[in-house]
């Protein structure tokens, strides 16, 4: 039973929540004004039914009141009738003209009387109790209900009755000559009478403004009323046996209606209008009914604050455990106070601080690399931005360094990778103690490493490369002596912003050509990015800028487009730059073969891809193809006013000293130096890459190949200084010492 | 903020609205005027001015409330023009003509303002409507005692009568041949002012007695009215000539005379105060010069 009841608030409960959506304070609110409101509404009730009661007693009491008044006055009427009989009745002239029986006499004497007492009869009778005399203004009626017979004997008697004719009040004196000696039979009696009808009541009526009925036999037998209101009257008399309060009559006025029994079945009703009890009972009324109504506003508003101040506080947590909900872990509720809505705040604020300790905790796990220590490679990427951006917007340099542990794959292969693992993390450690904290330092992927150096140019980069540099080199690494070189060692290379490049994706290209020359011309060393082309900056305007720009961007999309001869350009020109180093040339010569050099192969751009990288021997006709990028690049390349020299340099690199070249079969001292020189730096590169259409080549064997070639494809005098070049050793050295 | 505003406002507004209601009840018992500041007018005089007059104050009072005119019971014309000229009454009023001793020995003014209609009336209970002059003197003089002898019923008759000097009771010397005559017959009531003469006809059974037909209809008096010589007494036999019983109503004052009191003459004179004359069947003087005598 209390299940099902309950089963049933809730379904109302919803059923509501459904149909209108409302606020907590609404819900609070509305029952606490609708209670208020019905306690007070019953307060007024429960005053104004009071206020009428009392109004109603007081209606009746002042009823009753007049009720006994009039018939005081009747009393009080008697008394005087009584009186003022015995005083004209103890008359010596009176008794005289009684004694003659004179009527005249008796007439002249009371005409006067009559019309100065406003008496209705005056009676006259003589000893025997005949009627002698009979002045009346109405006709004479129930003569036998007056009672002389004590009178005749000397008594004086007066009596107020009631008969079907209304009220009737008489007084009978005996008449006499002498007011002291009533012992005397008297000659006579005189009787004074009057009769209360209409006329009487109306003058009652007129002096106390009250409707005054006399009811004999359930009959009216006087009254005030007008005939309507005299039906009525009667009407409620036989209904009610004469018990109604209170009546309406025919002019809308109402009336409160007291009783008193006369004897004789004989009623007489007072009706007082209840007209000033009325107005002040609607004057009462509407006092409280405005009290009420102001009442009712003033708790509607009051409902309104309590619920607001209620509420508030759930409100404010709403809307800030909602920012919460939203990731805004800074907003934290305000506890003003210590009951539910304390505790609850303390709960939602304590929670807050978990979910944000855990977020971080997750966030801190997802930018950091497990094995190592540093930040991941995402992480990276992200900062890289960031900090690009802020470099940008500060106008300060910025230096992206990226390390490769030479030989790693040798190391794990020799002491396995639980060892690998330990010396990268080592390295992670060397890296963290080695740079500041403002600075980033990631694991790119594998064994290659990135570090942001923030507010950091070339120089201070290759300083604090140097430094790790030489750390790892120190560093006992586990097993270090089964390495190449004895020795665990990193390549370093570094691209800086803005020197080298202004965009993320650029520097961190460039960072990773710096980090491949210096991995593929000897390990262990630190390689700061550079470009033979950006020689010639200094020397162009703006317009030839950008179209260098453009042809450095041609290359890059060639060693995309050739993964074999990835690095292919940077290598020959660094060939190229030895040998002529070693032959000695002018400074412009040198400028000339350097930008050959990086600028040889950009004819290649014509040929597609898959001819590029095919891996099976060429046919007749691809090799056609293949023998016209030196002509293409040339041709690429002749629009650009700086690159004048340079456009011979890139035709004949393909010339063969002997005249079996292409594309023009010059031969011997005919074809320029620098294509003499990029012939010999071109073909070693390729001997020593992995190219799609040979096997790679030992420095020694290409060597071999070199000499045996001298004099055929390569001029001699150069194969001798490109090989003293290569005996020397360090090529790059000498490169970057010019 | 404005919701305490506001509140504070709505309970002002009740506040001045509860003592509001409080006064708007004191106020209905305050006293509405002042009766010290009315002017009295005493008039008194003769019983046949008396009904008239009354109707007129009352009319007049009703115009003018801060006047009461005071109409005394009746004294005569005689004790009307004593009193005014002792100062007592402000207004005598008068049903007969100053006769000359008291037009040369006094220093008061006479107005006429209307005529009255003297009737002969019978208590109700009588069945006699119509008299000769001649039956009127025969019961007056006592030669006819009973009614049977007129015609009516076989009752004694109660004969009213009034002092030789009341001026109807001239009147109908000087009209009625014989009247002056007669010294009272055995019955004879003889009655001081003409208003103990309505009440004795009206109270008396089978009585016989003079009055003035305004009083009559003023008073409502519950009397029967008996034609002279077949004609019936009124407005039109006055004017035709054909009924003769008329008395002379005139005010008398000082020269000390309030202003008032000589503003209620004007509007007895006025035509609002003519028109009353009529309606309870006076005559105005003004209106109607030829019925004199």
């Amino acid at each position: 039973m209390k299940e099902r009841l309950r089963d049933n608030i809730k379904s109302l409960i919803l059923y509501f929540e459904r149909k209108i959506s409302s606020t907590v304070s609404t819900k609070i609110m509305i029952p606490f004004f609708l209670v208020t409101l019905i306690v007070i509404a019953s307060i007024s009730g429960l005053v104004l039914a009071k206020i009428n009661e009392q109004i109603k007693d007081m209606e009746n009491r002042r009823a009753v009141s007049i009720l006994a008044a009039i018939k005081q006055r009747f009393q009080e009427e008697q008394m005087v009738i009584e009186n003022y009989t015995r005083l004209l009745a103890y008359s010596g002239e009176l008794h005289e003209a009684v004694l003659r029986k004179d009527q005249g006499k008796i007439y002249q004497l009371l005409i006067p009387v009559k019309q100065y007492s406003n008496q209705q009869q005056l009676l006259v009778f003589d000893t025997e109790g005949k009627l002698l005399v009979h002045l009346s203004s109405v006709a004479v009626k129930n003569l036998d209900e007056i009672n002389i017979e004590r009178s005749r004997h000397g008594l004086v008697e007066s009596d107020f009755r009631v008969n079907r004719e209304g009220l009737n009040i008489y007084a009978a004196a005996p008449i006499n000559d002498d007011l002291l000696d009533n012992h005397d039979i008297p000659q006579g009696v005189l009787v004074i009478s009057k009769h209360i009808g209409d006329h009487e009541l109306m003058s009652i009526k007129r002096r106390e403004n009250v409707e005054i009925n006399v009811v004999v036999d359930d009959k009216i037998v006087a009254s005030t009323l007008n005939n309507t209101d005299r039906e009525k009257f009667t009407l409620l008399i036989n209904n009610s046996r004469g018990e109604f309060a209170s009546i309406v009559l025919e002019d809308k006025r109402e009336f409160v209606n007291t009783w008193e029994n006369l004897g004789n079945n004989a009623y007489i009703s007072v009706m007082i209008p209840n007209e000033d009890l009325a107005v002040l009972n609607l004057e009462i009324t509407k006092t409280i009914v405005t009290i009420t109504v102001f009442a009712a506003i003033l708790v509607l508003f009051s409902s309104i604050f309590l619920a607001k101040l209620m509420v508030g506080p759930l409100r404010n947590m709403v809307s800030i455990t909602r920012a919460i909900t939203h990731g805004d872990f800074t907003k934290r509720i305000e506890i003003l106070t210590k009951d539910e809505f304390g505790q609850l705040g303390e709960s939602i604020n304590y929670m807050a601080e978990r979910i944000k300790e855990r977020i971080d905790e997750a966030e801190h796990l997802a930018t950091i690399d497990g094995l190592t220590g540093l930040y991941n490679h995402r992480f990276f990427q992200q900062r890289l931005t960031e900090e690009l951006n802020r470099a940008q917007r500060l106008r300060s340099p910025l230096s992206l360094v990226f390390i490769d542990i030479d030989y790693f794959k040798h190391y794990n292969d020799n002491m396995g990778h639980p060892a690998g693992d330990r010396v990268l993390q080592q390295l992670g450690q060397i890296l963290r103690t080695n740079i500041r904290g403002i600075d980033i330092a990631a694991r790119y992927g594998g064994e290659e490493f990135a570090v942001i150096l923030a507010d950091a140019a070339a120089p201070q980069a290759l300083d604090v490369s140097e430094r790790i540099r030489k750390a790892v080199e120190e560093f006992p690494f586990q097993g270090k002596g089964t390495q190449p070189g004895a020795n665990v060692t990193i390549s370093v290379g570094i691209a800086s912003y803005p020197e080298n490049a202004v965009t993320k994706d650029e520097l961190i290209k460039l960072a990773d050509d710096a980090l491949y020359k210096a991995k593929h011309l000897s390990k262990n060393r630190v390689v700061l990015y550079y470009s033979v082309l950006d020689e010639l900056k200094s020397d162009m305007d703006q317009s030839e800028n950008d179209l260098l720009n453009t042809v450095k961007t041609l290359i890059s999309v060639i060693n995309s487009r050739d993964k074999y001869t990835y690095g292919h350009s940077e290598r020959v020109v660094h060939y190229a730059t030895a040998v002529a180093v070693e032959v000695g040339v002018s400074t412009e010569e040198l400028r000339v073969i350097k930008v050959g050099a990086y600028l040889h192969d950009i004819g290649k751009i014509e040929i597609s891809r898959d001819l590029l990288n095919k891996s099976t021997p060429l046919n007749d006709e691809e090799i056609e193809i293949f023998k016209q990028h030196p002509v293409w690049g040339a041709e690429i390349a002749s629009p650009v006013k700086v690159l004048q020299d340079v456009l011979p340099a890139i035709l004949y690199h393909h010339e063969n000293y002997d005249g079996t070249g292409y594309p023009n079969g010059l031969a011997g001292t005919d074809i320029p130096l620098a294509a003499r020189i990029l012939r010999i730096a071109d073909s070693f590169d390729a001997m020593t890459s992995i190219r799609p259409y040979q096997d790679i080549k030992t420095v020694e064997e290409a060597k071999k190949e070199l000499l045996r070639s001298a004099g055929g494809e390569f001029d001699p005098l150069l194969v001798q200084a490109f090989i003293r070049c290569l005996e020397e050793g360090d090529m790059y050295g000498k490169m970057v010492a010019q | 903020m404005n919701r305490i505003i506001l509140i504070t406002v709505l309970t002002l507004g009740l506040l001045i609205y509860g003592v509001g209601c409080k006064e708007g009840i004191e106020d209905r018992h305050q006293p509405q005027s002042n009766e010290e500041s009315k002017v009295e007018v005493i008039v008194g005089g003769d019983g046949s001015n008396i009904p008239l007059i009354r109707k007129m104050a009352e009319v007049y009072m009703q115009n003018n409330p801060e006047v009461i005119i005071k109409v005394l019971e009746s004294v005569g014309s005689a004790g009307g023009i004593t009193n005014t000229q002792r100062g007592l009454f402000d207004l005598g009023l008068v049903s007969r003509p100053l006769t000359k001793e008291e037009k040369n020995s006094l220093q008061i003014t006479y107005k006429p303002y209307a005529k009255t209609i003297t009737i002969f009336a019978a208590h109700p209970s009588v069945g006699v409507t119509n008299l000769t002059e001649e039956q009127v003197r025969q019961i007056y003089s006592g030669e006819i005692s009973n009614w049977k002898e007129v015609g009516g019923e076989d009752r004694p008759i109660t004969v009213l009568d009034r002092h030789e000097d009341d001026f109807s009771r001239l009147v109908f010397n000087f009209l009625i041949p014989g009247f002056r005559d007669y010294n009272g017959g055995g019955n004879t009531v003889v009655l001081a002012t003409e208003q103990a003469m309505n009440e004795g006809i009206s109270s008396v059974e089978y009585s016989i007695g003079w009055t003035d037909l305004g009083a009559v209809k003023i008073d409502q008096l519950k009397i029967k009215i008996i034609n002279i010589n077949g004609v019936v007494p009124g407005y039109l036999s006055v004017k035709e000539g054909k009924y003769k019983l008329v008395k002379e109503l005139a005010f008398v004052w000082r020269p000390e005379v309030s202003k008032q009191a000589l503003d209620f003459i004007k509007f007895v004179d006025s035509d609002e105060g003519r028109q009353l004359m009529l309606t309870y069947g006076y005559i105005p003087v003004l209106e109607v010069p030829g019925v004199e005598n």
